[in-house]
C-alpha cells in the first residue's frame, strides 16, 4: 500500500478530521452522543416492567420477565424477555440498571425492544399490545416515568 | 498568527522521522484487534447470532449480514488482527479491521463504545503511516527516517477527543457542578467518601475537565510535553482504577508513546 504525497495528506486530513468534527458537533442528535467522544454523559439508571395489553383492554404484568400465551391455533407458548433482549439493551425486568450513555438512550433502547419483542413474537396470538413503565433518574434525580407502548399487528 | 499555524502544519505535514514508535503502537494496536475478534467470538458462542435478537442497526437491515455472512467477517477479523500484529499486510489490514468495526457498530448501536470508536480511527490513521518497517515477523527493519504526518495526525486526534469529552462536560451544568460525579461514585462506590460530598465532587468534576481541556493543548507545547503526558498517564490510570474502561486505557496509553 503506497503513503500518501503531501497534497493526498492534506487532503485525507480535511476529510477524516472534517468527518470527525461533524460527528462531534451532532452528537447531541443522537441519544445515545455515540461518535462524539462524550465520555462518561451521566450517572443515571432506569427500571422497566412491562404490561401485556389482552383482547378486551385487560392488562396483565409480565412476572420475572416472563409469560405464557397461545398461539392462533391454540398451541401454549413461553416468552423470555430476557432471550430476546440482551445487555446492554434493557434485558432485566423490574430492577434499577446503569444508562452509561444517558437516560434518553435508555428509554431509546427500551421503545425499540419493545417494538422488536412485539414484531418477534408471532406464536403470542393473545398480546394486542406490550407496554412498558420506565421509571427514570439522571445524576441522582428521579424524573418523570415514562410510559411507551408497541402495538402487535394481528 | 496565521500564516504561523499554516507553516506550522506545513513542518508537520513535511516531517520525517524514526519510525519504531509507530511499529511498537501498531503491535499493541494488533493485540487489542485480537481481543476484539475473540470478544466478538465468545458472544457468537455464548449468545448466538445478534440478528436473532433484539439489536439496533444503524444501517437499513438489508446491509445487516446473515449469520453465515457474519460469521466470515469474525475470520475476517481475526485475520487482519494477526496480520496487524506480524507486520506484514499490516497497513491493508489496518484499514481492513478498522472497516469492520465500523461495519458492525453500525449493524448494531448495542455494541457502540467509545474504546471501539477509538479503536477504529487509530487503525485507520496508522494505516497510513510507516509502521510496518520495525518488528515485521520474518523480515529485517528498515532504519531510513518515514514520514510522520500520520503520526502527528494521531496525536491531533488525542487532542480531539480530549476537547471533545471536556468540552461537552464544561457546557454541560450539571456534570461541572458535579452531579454526575456523584451519582458515578456512588454507584461505583470505589472512591473515598470526600469526594462524594457536594464540594468534593464539584472540585473533582473541575478538575477533570480542566485535565482534559489541558492535555489537548499541552501535550503539544515542547515545554510542557513531558509532565503532560506524565499528568495524562495518571488521569487514565485513575479513571481505569475507578470505571471499566480499560481497554480504552490501553490505547490512550500505546498512542502517548508517538507523543514521547
Amino acid at each position: 500500500m503506497p503513503l500518501l504525497g503531501p497534497r493526498g495528506r492534506a487532503w485525507f486530513c480535511a476529510i477524516f478530521f472534517g468527518g470527525e468534527l461533524l460527528l462531534v458537533a451532532t452528537a447531541g442528535l443522537r441519544t445515545d452522543r455515540s461518535y462524539g467522544f462524550q465520555m462518561f454523559p451521566e450517572a443515571s439508571t432506569v427500571r422497566m416492567r412491562i404490561d401485556r395489553r389482552l383482547d378486551g383492554g385487560r392488562v396483565v404484568p409480565i412476572e420475572q420477565g416472563r409469560w405464557q400465551a397461545r398461539d392462533c391455533a391454540g398451541g401454549e407458548h413461553t416468552f423470555v424477555w430476557r432471550q430476546m433482549v440482551h445487555s446492554p439493551a434493557p434485558a432485566a425486568l423490574g430492577v434499577p440498571v446503569g444508562a452509561p450513555y444517558g437516560v434518553d438512550n435508555e428509554v431509546q433502547r427500551a421503545r425499540d425492544a419493545l417494538r422488536w419483542v412485539a414484531d418477534h413474537t408471532p406464536d403470542d396470538c393473545e398480546t394486542r399490545a406490550l407496554v412498558a413503565h420506565v421509571d427514570r433518574t439522571r445524576n441522582g434525580q428521579a424524573l418523570d416515568p415514562v410510559e411507551l407502548e408497541a402495538a402487535r399487528a394481528r | 498568527m496565521l500564516a504561523e499555524v499554516a507553516a506550522k502544519l506545513r513542518r508537520l505535514r513535511e516531517d520525517a522521522g524514526d519510525t519504531q514508535a509507530l511499529a511498537l503502537v501498531r503491535v499493541g494496536f494488533g493485540l487489542l484487534l485480537l481481543n476484539e475478534a475473540w470478544l466478538a467470538t465468545q458472544e457468537l458462542r455464548d449468545q448466538g447470532f445478534f440478528g436473532d435478537r433484539f439489536h439496533q442497526p444503524y444501517l437499513p437491515q438489508a446491509l445487516v449480514p446473515s449469520a453465515g455472512l457474519y460469521t466470515v467477517l469474525l475470520g475476517g477479523q481475526w485475520l487482519a488482527a494477526a496480520l496487524v500484529v506480524s507486520g506484514r499486510w499490516a497497513r491493508p489490514a489496518l484499514l481492513a479491521a478498522a472497516g469492520l468495526l465500523v461495519y458492525t457498530m453500525l449493524c448494531d448501536r448495542l455494541w457502540f463504545h467509545h474504546y471501539r470508536h477509538t479503536m477504529a480511527a487509530f487503525c485507520a490513521l496508522l494505516a497510513l503511516s510507516p509502521c510496518d518497517r520495525h518488528l515485521v515477523l520474518g523480515r529485517a527493519p528498515t532504519k531510513n527516517p518515514g514520514p510522520l504526518w500520520a503520526q502527528h495526525a494521531m496525536k491531533a486526534q488525542v487532542s480531539l477527543m480530549y476537547l471533545a469529552s471536556g468540552g461537552s462536560k464544561l457546557l454541560d451544568p450539571e456534570w461541572r457542578g458535579g452531579q454526575m460525579w456523584r451519582g458515578m461514585v456512588r454507584a461505583l462506590g470505589t472512591v473515598p467518601a470526600a469526594l462524594e460530598t457536594p464540594l468534593g465532587a464539584s472540585v473533582m468534576a473541575k478538575a477533570a475537565i480542566a485535565t482534559e481541556l489541558g492535555l489537548a493543548v499541552l501535550l503539544w507545547v515542547p515545554r510542557t510535553r513531558r509532565a503532560a503526558i506524565v499528568v495524562g498517564v495518571l488521569f487514565h490510570l485513575a479513571i481505569s482504577q475507578m470505571t471499566p474502561v480499560r481497554l480504552f486505557t490501553i490505547e490512550m496509553l500505546l498512542v502517548y508513546l508517538l507523543f514521547w
